[in-house]
């Protein structure tokens, strides 16, 4: 008996995948758990394994094609099997497909996506101004609609995306004699397309402002090096115990794991901790759950794994969502200080600069410590100046004095 | 006026063929193979083929609700009439009409009309048309008691008499509109006294005899040929079965059924074919088998034509 | 190219067709040495006495009598003097002509044209200025037309009377005295084609009948409001032509249905409907507008009868509330 293979949910947002490539060819035998084909989803590329043994008697959909999730691909079973009512099935099917080069699948936030099935709500628009829309992949709660009763017309979407590729032009002034010759243009599309959305929807709901602490590193860095001359194949770095130290805090100030959703605050239960990790297109920020509730070299290991991951596009969209605050490290970089963009729909990111000999006055005296600036990017909504600094102060608390690390 | 042994034969067979036809028509209604209902005009068969045999091929007759009667004296093919009844694709209108729209175009039958007095201008059209293109044709507009009272009726009369329109219309008065009694429905005792409006000739028959009907349908067409006009002919007459397949007839006594059918159009026929012609009772017994045959291939023909299709809902809407 | 009166467009494409088929005849009230009550017979019965039959006032027995010629070949043409009349021969417009072809399984075909002036605008109070050619377009089985210049007149009057369907013309009162551009030689108007009356970008406004001129004129004023229109006469709501409104709709993204009929269950409500359905929803930038006669009987008083229907002005103002200008 032959079955239908469908796109497979990758995830908790995932509504369709691109099919990359077809790790075996029609009439191929296949067995049940070997891998059958890669799927891309907004973010990731992934391996699928064949949920049946037999052959694969039909390909549905070729490589390049965005198919929905549930939707038929592949049909497996016996050598010679006749699947011509398995074939008329699936057509009746495959013309709801989406149509193929649509890269750009909205990012959404898990809870996000939760909340607005119980609650729907939804934008004011006109029938076109959607489809435009949602052609382009923009969010339209992001666009200030111009019509009657702040109803979105076309004019809105079109002015919004006529702005957004004015600022994908290069900024550098040109001679005003010479004409002026783009070598590339790059379209805001894919995870281009959805920085660009998610951080200027940040900036333009969540007011931001910034606290910045001096944390001396001394202890803390000794003690790095005692635990990693212990461990063999994996590494604490400074990220880990960052990551550590702020879900030890948050645990304490519970308001910092919280989103805004429909005029409420909505706090989480779960702390996990993203960590930006920068890639060539883009940064992605993979995700460490339950943080407060692992050992040191069990986030450290984590840690690694999910850089690798990210680096080579293959992380799930589970690992890369449903964070509760995000650590945004460049002092690799020679970075001193920054300020970081809110990664919605979290409400405070740690911004992390590098650590620097610096001379200091302790106890009366001039001495040199490794400092290390951070800045917390709050979100004025949720959260207020002093619990910021006390939620700061924490942090600095805990690296100064690790042993609060092993309670 | 003297009608041919031919003729006569003819004549006999139609009556012979309404009634056998209209008999089958009731065996299967309440066998329940027929969609929707019938208008059974048994014992009004004298009417029909008494006035249709006044008539050239190419003349035109507009008929009623109980058409099925004019429709085969008009000539009709039994076989397509049943499969309309049937609902098929062969019938007469491929199953889109059903008993109250058989039309023929082929014998000049311009069709049964399910609106009471649906034929009356139309005819009254039909007929004009004629005196305009001048092709000496004439139209005969059947109609029941019940339609006389119909405003168009007034009209279509009034242009026919005016325009001296080359139609005659037959009132077959059978005593009821539906269960209304001519006597409760009509101010004048005779529907012909009307005609007397219209500036027309208005002439009653004994519509159970086919003798007498053929002779006064004859002499209005002929009238109505030479361009002298319409008549409009009144032929008392009386269904036998209910007015349509759901009528229990409260409304007449069973007694006032057994005067009438004592008065049976074919039984009378067969009785002057007998004192006044030299067709014998065998003659008359063979057609009565023919025709019972020809009831039955019509049957088996309606009974294994094809349905129509669903996909051809939309056909015919426009031409 | 001439100019002519819309009357005199009429009068020409009757006599045309009486002249080019011997099938082709007319009937109604007062159409002989009268010239019909709007004279658009005038000066016809000279010459084609044999083709105007003048009847006695019985328009169910007109229309039944023309059924009936149809059917047996001819192609009479009916005039009923006005629209508000239609009610009396309904029986033989939507029982009989509508569905003979249809009961009989194609056997009959029902050749023939009522032509009925409708409108408000002359006061004629409530019986004899209705705007009602919806009614029939409900109705499977007919067609339904309404010119509104003289071109149209002429060439959708020719179609009607060649088409081998029942065809209710409708001439609006008020474009009689209409002039436009008529060409000498013979034409038709197809029937089921709307057509761009003027090019524009920023709305449709589709129109039929009075409400093309009006529409127009409409555009016209709303160029100095920096609104650039795009006028659709529908010309006929029998069948309907979706096709043109539909690429309209999608170029502009805005529509303003403008009809003579009072509003409610009216013609419009049925293009909004088929635009609602069809791929031009995707392309919807304003909610759809319908201006329409209001839900009154037609009254008697000038200015009264004046805010019955839609006019110029009103149009004007619907698309500026559109524009907020």
């Amino acid at each position: 008996m032959a079955n239908i293979v469908t796109m497979p949910k990758l995830g908790m947002t995932m509504t369709s995948g691109k099919i990359t490539k077809w790790l075996k060819n029609e009439g191929e035998r296949v067995a049940q758990g070997e891998p059958l084909l890669e799927i891309e989803t907004d973010k990731v590329t992934m391996e699928e394994e064949a949920s049946f043994s037999g052959v694969l008697l039909k390909i549905l959909a070729k490589e390049g094609e965005t198919v929905q999730v549930n939707q038929p691909i592949a049909i497996i079973g016996q050598q010679g099997e006749n699947i011509e009512d398995l074939l008329k099935q699936s057509n009746v099917i495959e013309e709801q497909k989406e149509p193929q080069q649509k890269e750009a699948v909205e990012a959404k936030e898990p809870i996000l996506e939760q909340q607005q099935t119980l609650k729907p709500t939804k934008p004011r628009a006109t029938p076109v101004a959607r489809k435009i829309a949602k052609e382009h992949g923009i969010d339209l709660t992001q666009i200030k609609g111009g019509g009657p009763s702040g109803r979105i017309q076309r004019k809105d979407v079109e002015e919004y995306l006529k702005n957004l590729q004015q600022k994908q032009l290069p900024i550098q002034e040109e001679p005003k004699s010479q004409p002026v010759t783009y070598t590339k243009t790059i379209p805001l599309v894919g995870m281009r397309g959805i920085i660009a959305n998610k951080m200027k929807q940040s900036v333009n709901t969540a007011p931001h402002y910034y606290v910045t602490m001096e944390i001396n590193m001394e202890e803390i860095l000794k003690l790095k090096d005692t635990l990693n001359q212990k461990l063999q194949d994996t590494k604490i770095t400074i990220n880990t115990i960052l990551i550590k130290a702020s879900s030890i805090a948050i645990k304490e100030y519970p308001i910092i794991n919280s989103f805004v959703q429909d005029d409420q605050i909505i706090l989480k239960d779960q702390i996990n901790i993203g960590l930006a990790v920068a890639l060539e297109e883009g940064l992605i920020v993979p995700v460490i759950r339950e943080a407060d509730k692992k050992g040191l070299s069990e986030i450290a290991y984590e840690e690694r794994q999910l850089i690798e991951k990210a680096r080579e596009g293959k992380l799930t969209p589970d690992e890369y969502s449903g964070g509760s605050f995000t650590i945004s490290n460049l002092g690799m970089f020679d970075v001193t200080r920054f300020t970081a963009i809110i990664n919605q729909p979290e409400v405070a990111i740690l911004a992390v600069g590098k650590i620097k000999d610096t001379p200091i006055v302790q106890n009366g005296q001039i001495g040199i410590k490794p400092i290390m600036e951070v800045t917390l990017s709050s979100d004025h909504r949720v959260i207020d100046g002093a619990v910021a600094a006390k939620f700061s102060k924490r942090i600095k608390e805990i690296l100064e004095d690790p042993l609060q690390l092993m309670l | 006026m003297e009608l041919s042994k031919e003729k006569l034969l003819w004549m006999y067979q139609k009556m012979v063929e309404i009634r056998q036809f209209e008999l089958k028509v009731d065996e299967l209604f309440k066998k329940n193979m027929i969609w929707g209902t019938c208008h059974l005009y048994v014992g009004e068969e004298a009417t029909a083929v008494g006035a249709c045999a006044a008539l050239n091929p190419d003349d035109y007759i507009t008929s009623t609700h109980r058409g099925h009667g004019h429709t085969i004296a008009k000539g009709a093919d039994l076989k397509k009439m049943m499969a309309e009844l049937l609902g098929k694709e062969t019938g007469y209108c491929k199953g889109r009409g059903g008993s109250m729209h058989i039309v023929d175009v082929s014998t000049g039958n311009l069709g049964a009309n399910g609106i009471v007095a649906g034929g009356i201008p139309i005819a009254t059209g039909a007929a004009l048309a004629s005196k305009l293109k001048k092709d000496n044709k004439v139209t005969i507009c059947f109609f029941g008691d019940g339609a006389a009272n119909e405003g168009v009726f007034h009209e279509s009369l009034n242009m026919a008499g005016l325009w001296k329109l080359p139609v005659v219309y037959i009132c077959e008065n059978n005593l009821y509109g539906m269960s209304n009694p001519v006597s409760k429905s009509t101010a004048v005792k005779d529907i012909a006294q009307r005609a007397e409006s219209y500036n027309m000739p208005g002439v009653i028959v004994d519509g159970n005899d086919i003798v007498e009907v053929y002779k006064a349908v004859k002499e209005a067409v002929d009238r109505a040929r030479r361009g002298e006009g319409a008549t409009l002919i009144e032929s008392k007459t009386y269904r036998w079965l209910g007015h349509s397949k759901s009528d229990p007839r409260v409304y007449r006594t069973r007694e006032e059924e057994e005067e009438w059918k004592k008065k049976d159009p074919i039984k009378r026929f067969e009785k002057y074919l007998e004192e006044t012609t030299d067709i014998t009772k065998d003659e008359l017994e063979e057609i009565n088998k023919k025709v019972e045959q020809e009831i039955e291939e019509a049957y088996q023909f309606a009974i294994n034509s094809p349905d129509p299709r669903v996909e051809d809902l939309a056909k015919y809407v426009y031409a | 190219m001439t100019e002519k009166l819309y009357i005199d467009a009429l009068a020409e494409a009757i006599r045309e067709e009486f002249d080019r088929d011997p099938n082709v005849f007319m009937m109604g009230e007062d159409i002989g040495i009268y010239g019909g009550a709007f004279g658009v017979t005038k000066g016809m019965y000279e010459k084609y006495k044999d083709k105007l039959i003048e009847t006695p006032i019985s328009e169910a027995g007109i229309v039944g009598a023309a059924v009936g010629a149809a059917l047996v070949g001819m192609r009479p043409i009916v005039e009923i003097m006005f629209s508000d009349f239609l009610t009396l021969p309904m029986e033989w417009i939507v029982n009989q002509a509508a569905k003979l072809r249809y009961m009989t399984g194609g056997q009959l075909k029902v050749p023939m044209v009522i032509r009925t002036p409708m409108g408000s605008g002359t006061g004629a109070a409530a019986q004899h200025s209705q705007s009602f050619p919806a009614i029939f377009a409900h109705i499977p089985g007919l067609k339904v037309v309404m010119p509104a210049t003289p071109y149209d007149v002429k060439g959708l009057l020719k179609a009607a009377v060649r088409d081998d369907n029942p065809v209710l013309f409708f001439e609006h009162k008020l474009l009689y005295w209409t002039k436009g551009e008529v060409p000498e030689e013979d034409y038709i108007v197809p029937i089921g084609k709307a057509e761009i009356k003027r090019e524009g970008k920023d709305i449709t406004i589709i129109a039929g009948s009075i409400t093309v001129p009006r529409s127009l004129e409409a555009a016209e004023e709303l160029k100095t409001y920096g609104i650039d229109a795009e006028v659709i006469d529908i010309k006929s709501l029998s069948p309907l032509d979706e096709e043109t409104i539909v690429k309209s709709v999608i170029k502009t993204g805005k529509i303003l249905i403008v009809e003579d009929d009072n509003k409610n269950y009216g013609w419009g409500a049925e293009v909004l409907s088929k635009l609602v359905e069809s791929e031009a929803f995707d392309y919807l930038d304003y909610p759809i507008q319908r201006l329409a006669g209001k839900n009154v009987p037609i009254p008697y008083n000038p200015q009264l009868e004046r805010a019955a229907v839609p006019q110029t002005e009103d149009i004007v103002q619907k698309v500026r509330s559109i524009f907020d200008k």
